[in-house]
């Protein structure tokens, strides 16, 4: 009996060392890896500028006095409540660039630049498919098969437009068109904690990547 | 697809052909990127393990097949840049790059020395298929590519006896899988390359 125990264990122990490798192997791999990011991570700045327009000649400008909330049939995602935030930072980061500020234009005292910013608020349905298994990070995909939808979160983003609008080029535009050398998109999650300082940053960093804008 | 599926046929038939004198391996696998992946992901990776039959066919040559996974990721907040000749677009936030390479490979290897040496080094290549998986995340937005790729593997070695039936092993590959499809970023040139460093352990069956 004990010789057949004794057998039975050293049959075992044999395997002991592939069995701790394929639990190591598997325990360290997975397809995507959380890096655990907090929520500022989500945020995202684009912006995009005209290389023919020569910035040094628009030296005044102006930002229109509120944000316009897109929002069509909808309901508003968006709280007004960093509306001025947004405006005074605009404000703050465009003087600091070496603009003049035109508070209250008028026909005879324009400015070069008008500044308007537009908020978006969207709901975005997010999807789970079987397939997925924590630990291996891929399903048995073989051939395109995938099992059944099994879930569904909801997140909020919020979307910050800032438009540069070029007046002289847009008075003169045949088409009537506003001209907009220079705009900045900024993208990040709603109600998600943080956001004034999400949003100082965000538009901070807009001008901050655009070095071309600065009034020499 | 038809290549894929006759690789994996090729891969289990090659394993079963020869019943004797079977290595069965087992690794743990790094890598180092190089080439295009280098250019999307340059940290070392630490992730991956592979599987592989060797069956020998005299006292030196071997054939037999491999399937394999090593995964590239990194996180990175620089800011990316795309020019043209008349506009500029900055994106700034925080980007998580990953590539996972799924390599499934015949291959014939040469071991030098004889069947019992306790120090056995070894050269040998691999030639088969990647499939790629490459993904991009930067906030909410992703965006994920997969191709299969013709790849060749050549490979140096050293198999170190433990036991009469256990060996370590210890390789050098460099993984070659050939442009197919387009990168996560849309460039037609889609070459990945790495050398991977592979640590496991050998199980001679007679």
């Amino acid at each position: 009996m004990n010789t057949y125990f004794k057998k039975k264990n050293k049959t075992w122990q044999k395997y002991l060392p592939i069995l701790f490798l394929f639990t190591l192997m598997i325990s360290i791999t997975s397809c995507y890896t959380d890096y655990g990011l907090t929520t500022a991570d989500y945020d995202v700045v684009v912006t995009n500028y005209d290389k023919t327009t020569d910035y040094d000649t628009l030296k005044t400008f102006t930002v229109v006095d509120s944000v316009l909330h897109i929002k069509g049939d909808e309901e508003d995602l968006i709280t007004r409540q960093f509306d001025n935030l947004i405006i005074s930072t605009v404000r703050t980061n465009m003087r600091d660039l070496g603009y003049t500020e035109i508070p209250n234009p008028t026909e005879q005292d324009k400015p070069k630049v008008v500044i308007m910013i537009h908020a978006l608020g969207s709901q975005v349905d997010q999807y789970y498919y079987g397939g997925y298994y924590p630990g291996w990070g891929w399903g048995w995909g073989w051939g395109g098969y995938y099992p059944g939808y099994v879930g569904k979160s909801t997140y909020y983003v919020g979307t910050i437009f800032i438009d540069y609008i070029d007046v002289d080029a847009s008075e003169k535009d045949p088409n009537d068109n506003l001209v907009i050398p220079w705009y900045a998109t900024i993208n990040g999650l709603l109600n998600a904690g943080g956001t004034e300082s999400r949003v100082t940053n965000s538009i901070n960093q807009a001008f901050d990547q655009s070095p071309y804008l600065e009034i020499k | 697809m038809k290549i894929k599926y006759l690789t994996i046929i090729l891969l289990f038939l090659s394993m079963n052909l020869f019943a004797q004198d079977f290595l069965g391996i087992i690794s743990y696998n790094t890598a180092l990127p190089t080439g295009k992946t280098s250019d999307y992901i340059s940290d070392y990776s630490w992730k991956g393990f592979s599987f592989e039959g060797r069956s020998f066919t005299n006292r030196n040559w071997t054939f037999g097949g491999m399937f394999g996974w090593n995964i590239f990721d990194t996180k990175i907040t620089d800011l990316i840049q795309i020019d043209d000749e008349t506009t500029g677009t900055t994106i700034k936030g925080t980007q998580l790059r990953y590539t996972n390479s799924f390599p499934m490979m015949l291959n014939g290897h040469y071991h030098f020395g004889k069947r019992k040496s306790s120090v056995r080094p070894f050269m040998g290549l691999g030639m088969g298929t990647y499939y790629i998986v490459q993904r991009f995340e930067i906030g909410i937005f992703q965006r994920e590519v997969s191709n299969w790729h013709f790849g060749l593997a050549p490979e140096a070695g050293v198999l170190v006896a433990l036991s009469r039936s256990t060996s370590l092993i210890f390789s050098v590959k460099y993984n070659y899988a050939f442009s197919s499809g387009k990168t996560v970023y849309g460039d037609t040139d889609n070459t990945q390359s790495y050398v991977g460093i592979n640590l496991g352990l050998a199980f001679f069956g007679y």
